[in-house]
């Protein structure tokens, strides 16, 4: 696949940062800070120690990313720590999900990365209880809309978000990581079993889970926006976990168990191809089998290039459709037909409603 | 990089002809230079160009290429919203959800874009909600909720000598420790706007020329901007301490006064009026402890911009001596 995309190539090689002209500054700020990966690029060219030689305005505009990330960072940090003591004295097994989880292992896809809310996962017929406490402990609702409070609780997978006034991180609490009216929606509870005890109570999942539910989130769920920035996300866990050979022995057959193999296999075939992520010959060879048939992939190498980055690929008509075409495809794959029309009309009619 | 040196004082927007600026604007747009920052505007909407340049006529632009910090375009989103019913849309490339206004006060939509660029990308200066003005070494910082009237105390004295930094954001380069000027368009909301064109008109007979014209039916009532004096435009990289904190508050039925209040209490107003002083961190608050050790405090309270220039005036020249800071506690 051919990716001409200077964003693409910087993250690839952070050392060409040096030998950009303006115009490709531009270019590459631009795309990086609509892809949310402007504080990775300033963290790879400290890490490669080459910031002292750019240009003093991209240091600059750098330093504001780096103190951006290191903020988001100590909040989730300091969010989790809340939300550890008003869960103080119950047993329950708590799971944090993506940012919170990434910065609690301390894994190397957080380096320059903002996470704005905090998820966490616990068992469904705990959901109650758990919005009792968190309501008890000054959290408050972030939906009022009656139309959403109901939607939110008769068919997706996690609380309507909750605030807490003096912090301003939102915490999705979460019964399962897709919606339950999702054609793929999983037997968390398997998921749940295998996750593993930090060192501050809560738990994570194993690393194959990990890095599945990056890939169901990014593929099957219309994360379409910070597409590149999921797709570098697990480029780094696939380097990062697969130094140990029993995480690519465990990764196919639990995304059997899981059902997620054609997420995967998207995963895996678009990592290669953009960033060249080196993934061991024998899984190419058995993820192949579960990949799509040749017109399908096509038309979601379309729809994915043409979404992947502001520049990339496809402008005007073909990046709208691009951009629908994959929300249009998270949602199909997220409820039934009847109901997908029902939501989709409501968001449609509200628009024009003034007070909404 | 020179990026102060690169552009020349006679490189004011103004210099290019009209039909130059005009596809300029509307073509790829213009670098310019605003405060610390370098921005690219691209402008759509013929009336919005013509209100932009009222305000930023005379600052500088680049003709070479430059690293930008932002761009931001001003446009209809489609065809419709281009020409038929004409509906300004700011893209700011920062994930802005702005709701588009009509095109007529699309100089609103511009503006809110240029303080979502600061409000969200700016974290590598501390930033206070505040007015802030410069006189010969002084640095006045005067922070603020929103319709305390800080925006028309600050361009009123901007009026009367002062240099404008800003009417709403003050930079604080974290290094230096000095307030960086910040010039843009002067916000004014409902009845400031006439006290603000009575105020201008005293100094200058075309006072009208300062001004864009009022939009009215924005989310916060009527709004008029107001053009910085020309000396805040061409002083714009000129940097100073801040050795004055004055807490305004505005109530049209007290006498004017001047009210002491602890070194504690100004060090509280000023980090809750910071807008990122939780993202810096620990920076945020060693520098803003730097600034009131090194600063004289006060409130005033005033019934209107008279009194409030006056009392500001009377405070300094109290304390003229700005190396006698810190010796009383409030």
């Amino acid at each position: 696949m051919m990716v001409d995309n200077i964003l693409i190539d910087v993250l690839k090689k952070p050392e060409i940062m040096e030998g950009l002209s303006r115009e490709q500054w531009n270019t590459c700020l631009r795309e990086a800070k609509m892809s949310g990966l402007a504080g990775r690029l300033s963290y790879d060219a400290r890490d490669i120690g080459i910031i002292e030689k750019l240009p003093a305005k991209v240091q600059d505009i750098f330093s504001s990313y780096d103190y951006n990330s290191a903020s988001s960072t100590r909040k989730i940090k300091w969010e989790i720590n809340r939300v550890k003591r008003a869960l103080k004295g119950s047993d329950e097994k708590v799971v944090l999900l993506k940012g919170g989880a990434y910065i609690e292992k301390g894994m190397s896809c957080t380096v320059g990365r903002v996470s704005v809310d905090l998820d966490i996962l616990i068992a469904r017929n705990r959901i109650d209880w758990a919005e009792d406490i968190f309501l008890k402990a000054g959290w408050r609702h972030q939906v009022i809309n009656d139309y959403d409070q109901k939607f939110y609780r008769e068919y997706p997978h996690e609380l309507p978000p909750l605030v807490h006034p003096d912090r301003y991180i939102s915490i999705d609490v979460h019964h399962n990581i897709l919606p339950t009216t999702s054609k793929l929606c999983p037997d968390v509870t398997k998921m749940i079993e295998t996750s593993v005890k930090m060192e501050n109570g809560f738990y994570v999942f194993s690393n194959e889970d990990i890095i599945l539910h990056s890939i169901v989130h990014q593929f099957q769920d219309g994360e379409v926006r910070s597409s590149l920035r999921n797709l570098i996300e697990q480029h780094d866990m696939y380097k990062e976990f697969g130094k140990d050979e029993g995480f690519w022995q465990k990764l196919i057959p639990r995304a059997i168990e899981l059902g997620f193999t054609r997420a995967l296999y998207y995963s895996i075939h678009f990592a290669k191809n953009i960033f060249g992520t080196a993934i061991p010959d024998h899984i190419i060879a058995d993820i192949k089998p579960y990949g799509p048939n040749i017109i399908t992939g096509a038309i979601m190498k379309f729809m994915v290039m043409g979404v992947i980055s502001p520049n990339l690929g496809a402008k005007g008509i073909a990046r709208w459709a691009s951009m629908n075409g994959l929300y249009i495809r998270s949602h199909w794959l997220r409820m039934p037909p009847v109901l997908l029309a029902r939501h989709l009309t409501i968001k449609f009619f509200r628009k024009f409603q003034a007070d909404d | 990089m020179p990026v102060a040196s690169r552009f020349h004082n006679e490189n004011k927007l103004v210099k290019l002809n009209d039909s130059e600026l005009d596809k300029r604007l509307s073509g790829d747009g213009i670098a310019m230079e605003v405060g610390p920052f370098s921005v690219n505007v691209l402008i759509k909407f013929k009336n919005v160009r013509e209100d932009f340049l009222k305000i930023y006529r005379d600052f500088p632009f680049y003709d070479e290429p430059i690293v930008l910090d932002h761009s931001i375009s001003v446009f209809g989103r489609n065809l419709f919203r281009q020409y038929l019913r004409p509906q300004a849309f700011v893209e700011t490339e920062m994930n802005n959800d702005t709701i588009p206004l009509p095109a007529k006060i699309g100089m609103v939509s511009l503006e809110m874009g240029f303080n979502w660029q600061v409000a969200m990308g700016c974290k590598q200066y501390l930033m206070f909600h505040a007015g802030v003005v410069a006189r010969d070494g002084i640095g006045l910082i005067m922070p603020a909720m929103s319709g305390s009237g800080k925006s028309t105390l600050a361009a009123g004295l901007s009026f009367r000598g002062w240099q404008l930094h800003s009417d709403e954001f003050g930079l604080l380069d974290l290094d230096a420790g000095e307030l960086i000027p910040y010039p843009r368009a002067v916000s004014l909301k409902n009845q400031s706007i006439p006290v603000m064109k009575e105020w201008v008109s005293r100094e200058h007979d075309n006072y009208e020329d300062y001004f864009t014209p009022a939009y009215p039916g924005t989310p916060k009532g009527t709004i008029c901007y107001l053009r910085p004096p020309d000396q805040s435009i061409e002083e714009m990289h000129k940097r100073t301490k801040p050795n004055f904190v004055i807490l305004p508050i505005f109530d049209p039925n007290s006498e004017p006064k001047i009210r002491p209040i602890t070194k504690t209490m100004a060090f509280f107003r000023l980090v809750a009026s910071s807008a990122n002083y939780g993202d810096i961190g620990e920076r945020a608050f060693s520098s803003i402890a730097k600034i009131i050790e090194e600063s004289f405090v006060c409130e005033i309270i005033y019934p209107s911009l008279d009194t409030a220039v006056e009392l500001v005036e009377a405070f300094i020249a109290e304390h003229s001596d700005p190396k006698k800071a810190g010796q009383d506690d409030g």
